[in-house]
């Protein structure tokens, strides 16, 4: 196990981050995918307002790779699909049958991937595998046994149990292992395959661009596809900043789904890393075998991101890749047992409702369901408070979003705001007596100040994690020299928001840094080196 | 605060665009955001911002700034009254006032020119009026003698601002420090005003009747007629700084001592000269305070010090006369002069400065080198700071320039 330091990061404490407890949420009346939120796709329309969409039903696919395709997280009616500005797709809105079906083509992935991974009987899956004391079912079990023949209509067999509150979990005992698939028998290829027909291959991010892995599309010498494996693969198991979901939280009772999803991975790369908080070590005993790094427990150590800065060798690692650890958990449930599943863990902070806790539900759900309702003068932010999204109240959880913070969000001014001693104002720097202790602090959406030229004075490089020089690059930039920002390492920041957070003159370094890659990804793509 | 706040809004429309006093808009952006800094709801990421702005990052060198000020009034106070042999009558009251109505009027011009200028810029621009200038505008008269006449005070700091600054943008743009491009355009046109022994310190107009140019000074420093004047009322009459000594025979010490100016007077500020650059203590705490709160960089400051100490060290142990600069030791040549000053509130300035951490050791030991070797090679000029800032400023995108490319070169190549 190494250890890795980061010096740079995230100092002050916030308040309100959210508690270990798990409350399980009322079932969403409707869902939602949001094509906006995804990045770097040009979504197509597969379906249209008042249409009946089962789950895994494909909702839309990128126009520039139609292989990848997006499926729905819910069973019903399309009730509104919502266009923003110049007509970007922003949310594509399912109100929920109270019979939700599977899409045929999704069951038919499920059995060919239990099929196809060799799995001794195990009879636990079929029987533990739904949680949450929803009314309405709402994952979608699938046992992973072979000793049965694949049929719709098992598949079908949505279960209704609705009973134990406990989350889907194998339970991982001694006889985990012998129960246990192997995927002996499963080649990249054939994981990549179902992946995309599964509509999980998405939950694979590929770096420097964090985009949907475009791997896989090589031919071997007999001119079959052959899949390309990663450099490497990096599982942080808190990817996200301090309103994040905990680790011990998210992996409770299922360790199994875990080790089924790493063993997946081993599949797909050499090199598996997985990165562990070090505050969240003690919680993780079950896990320890596989955990090859400890990180810190500020942000942005756990950024898989800044992980790679930190472990990589040399630039063939550029494109390794990561995955969420409950994207990780899901595809492990989806090849170890045959669940498809529909449920995640959201971490909620800030001033919600109830106190700052996680919330188990629906992918996809209403923010009003996570959050509860908002304060005045607040605002919700999902993902993260360094790179999420300020989203409307009316608005869903996207994908891979796992956190929702409630935020003060109201105008204001500071009186004399440059001369007050400000021991409850958080900063980073030590020009606050709030430096000078670690109380959690209040946070709020406001800028703190006007935009101004950059003065040099080099704050955002003092915490850059990835030891980027954000002034220079910003210049750069500014003149149209995107060579020389390459040069520079512009494809190695992972745009953590921490140079744009302590910004004295309030430029917008991580808003410029992220256009130039999203620039330089499309010319990529219309122009393949 | 709340009467205010309703005046500021009821002026605001007027002040809009279309209102009628739009024009103007400048001053009043300025006034407001003085009272109230604005906080607009950010909306994209990162969602959480420090509080941190360049307001108060600037005002904390302006706070760092103020022990100085008030201990240059009081110096200009303590010259006056000791030329007058009363120093000991006067009271501390009497003393900094009469400093203070010397220099209180130089910082004032300095600051409503600079002001005009700066939103005389903002206004055509149409930006914001900036924050450089609240430092700028009080650094400005902390390097002028305290008998500079306030015409010049204008034109210099109205050439620190148009040339040194707004031509090349305004604040975070300028490639040169203002505040020493403003002193040495005076340096430059004006000589008499700020070079020579006779502006360092005001004279009571008795004192200042009597012949100090000639023979006394030239006698006294040779150190014969010591018998004729004491030392406090020699070294008042003189009026010369401690750089400005030194002789091919003797010891640069000796010379010094019997000067008036032994170490401790050096360290403490009671002496003639620029009027915030006397008291090496306090420009050392100010900048200790702005290390310690990271506002400058203790990279340039450190380099700085470093780069006096090693220089003079080895001038020191060259063989050379040991009656000039050239053989004072690092203490001296720290204390004495505009040193403390420069590189802890001019040397500082993120802006001229360069952005790398390495580059700032580079560029603060070259500072402190070229200063000591400006003082001990060069006849011409007695204060070697300012130009060695002002040089290095010039240097520093070229410093930028080498330390990036090293940065660099050693990432893992990502394209």
């Amino acid at each position: 196990m190494n250890f890795l330091k980061l010096k740079k990061n995230f100092n002050s404490t916030l308040k309100d981050t959210p508690e270990s407890r798990l409350v399980v949420a009322d079932a969403p009346e409707t869902v939602a995918l949001l094509p906006s939120m995804t990045p770097f796709v040009k979504p197509r329309l597969l379906v249209k307002e008042k249409d009946k969409v089962s789950i895994g039903t494909p909702l839309f696919e990128d126009k520039r790779s139609v292989s990848l395709r997006y499926l729905s997280p819910g069973a019903g009616e399309v009730i509104k699909v919502k266009l923003g500005p110049r007509r970007v797709i922003e949310e594509i809105v399912i109100a929920i049958d109270p019979d939700e079906a599977m899409d045929q083509h999704l069951l038919n992935v499920i059995s060919q991937a239990a099929s196809t991974s060799q799995a001794t009987s195990t009879s636990r899956a079929a029987s533990t595998s739904r949680p949450a004391s929803t009314s309405r079912p709402v994952s979608v079990s699938q046992p992973s046994s072979t000793s049965r023949p694949a049929s719709t209509s098992r598949a079908a067999s949505i279960s209704r149990a609705a009973s134990t509150s406990q989350p889907a979990s194998t339970s991982g005992g001694s006889g985990a292992k012998e129960g246990a698939p192997t995927h002996d028998n499963l080649s990249p290829q054939n994981i990549h395959e179902i992946m995309l027909a599964a509509g999980m291959w998405q939950m694979i991010r590929q770096f420097p661009f964090m985009d949907t892995a475009r791997h896989g599309q090589a031919k071997d010498e007999a001119g079959e596809p052959e899949f390309l494996k990663f450099p490497m693969i990096i599982v942080s198991l808190r990817p996200g900043d301090m309103f994040s979901p905990l680790p011990s939280t998210v992996l409770k009772g299922r360790e199994e789904d875990f080790f089924q999803g790493l063993a997946i991975l081993g599949k797909l790369s050499p090199m598996v890393v997985v990165a562990a908080p070090s505050d969240q070590m003690p919680h993780l005993k079950k896990i320890e075998r596989s955990i090859t790094h400890v990180v810190g427990d500020k942000w942005p150590c756990g950024d898989p991101g800044v992980i790679l800065y930190q472990i990589k060798k040399d630039s063939s690692q550029n494109r390794s890749a990561t995955i969420h650890p409950q994207d990780l958990l899901a595809l492990g449930a989806f090849f170890g047992r045959g669940l498809y599943d529909l449920h995640r863990i959201y971490a909620v902070g800030g001033r919600c409702g109830d106190r700052p806790c996680h919330i188990r539900a629906r992918l996809g759900s209403p923010l009003s369901l996570v959050t509860g309702p908002l304060p005045r003068d607040h605002g919700v932010v999902t993902g993260s408070i360094f790179t999420g999204r300020h989203a409307l109240p009316q608005s869903h959880m996207g994908f891979g979003e796992y956190s929702a913070v409630v935020v003060d969000g109201g105008q204001r001014e500071h009186a004399f705001g440059f001369l007050v001693p400000g021991e409850t104002l958080m900063s980073e720097s030590l020009t606050f007596l709030s430096s000078m202790n670690q109380d959690p602090l209040h946070f709020d959406m406001n800028l703190h100040g006007e935009e101004r030229a950059c003065i040099n004075c080099g704050v955002c490089h003092h915490k850059c994690p990835v030891d980027l020089l954000p002034q220079f690059l910003m210049k750069a930039l500014g003149a149209g020299e995107m060579e020389e920002a390459l040069g520079m390492g512009l494809l190695d920041c992972t745009l953590c928001g921490l140079c744009s957070c302590v910004c004295p003159s309030k430029i917008e370094l991580t808003q410029i840094m992220g256009q130039a890659k999203e620039i330089y990804l499309n010319e990529n793509i219309e122009n393949p080196v | 605060m709340k009467t205010l706040k309703t005046l500021f809004e009821k002026l605001d429309p007027h002040f809009r665009s279309g209102g009628a006093l739009f024009r103007f808009f400048g001053i009043y952006q300025a006034t407001r955001t003085f009272f109230f800094l604005p906080s607009p709801v950010n909306r994209s990421a990162p969602h959480v911002r420090d509080h941190l702005d360049v307001k108060r990052f600037m005002s904390f060198v302006i706070l760092a700034l103020i022990p100085v000020t008030l201990f240059g009034m009081y110096n200009v106070g303590y010259q006056y009254y000791s030329a007058l042999s009363g120093v000991d009558d006067a009271g501390f009251f009497q003393i900094f006032s009469r400093g203070a109505s010397q220099v209180l009027p130089i910082i004032l011009v300095s600051y409503g020119v600079g002001f005009f200028w700066e939103i005389l810029f903002a206004t055509i621009r149409g930006h914001e009026v900036t924050e450089g200038l609240l430092v700028t505008g009080l650094l400005f008269p902390l390097t002028l003698p305290p008998t500079i006449p306030l015409w010049q005070v204008a034109a210099g700091i109205s050439f620190g601002i148009v040339i040194g600054k707004e031509i090349f943008g305004g604040t975070g743009r300028n490639l040169l420090n203002p505040a020493l491009t403003a002193r040495a355009f005076i340096f430059f046109s004006y000589p008499a005003s700020i070079s020579g022994n006779g502006v360092w310190m005001v004279m009571p107009p008795e004192v200042s009747s009597m012949d100090i140019t000639g023979g006394v000074q030239t006698e006294a420093l040779g150190g014969i007629q010591m018998n004729v004047l004491n030392e406090a009322h020699m070294d008042a009459m003189s009026g010369a700084t401690a750089l400005a000594l030194g002789q091919d025979t003797g010891y640069i010490e000796a010379t010094l001592e019997q000067a008036g100016f032994t170490l401790k007077t050096l360290f403490f500020g009671l002496h003639p000269g620029s009027i915030g650059e006397t008291s090496t203590l306090l420009c050392f705490l100010g900048a200790i305070f702005l290390m310690f709160t990271r506002v400058a960089s203790y990279r340039i400051i450190l380099g700085g010090v470093a780069g006096v100490v090693a220089t003079s060290l080895i001038l020191n142990l060259l063989p050379g006369p040991q009656g000039t600069w050239f053989a004072a030791g690092p203490l001296y040549h720290l204390c004495s002069g505009g040193f403390a000053l420069g590189i802890s509130y001019m040397a500082t300035d993120p802006v001229s400065a360069p952005g790398t951490d390495v580059g700032r050791w580079i560029y603060g030991f070259l500072i402190g080198f070229l200063t000591v070797l400006i003082r001990a090679v060069n006849p011409a000029y007695v204060e070697g700071v300012m130009l060695a800032i002002l040089f290095m400023n010039l240097f520093s995108p070229f410093i930028d320039h080498v330390t990036v490319k090293v940065m660099v070169s050693k990432r893992i190549p990502n394209v």
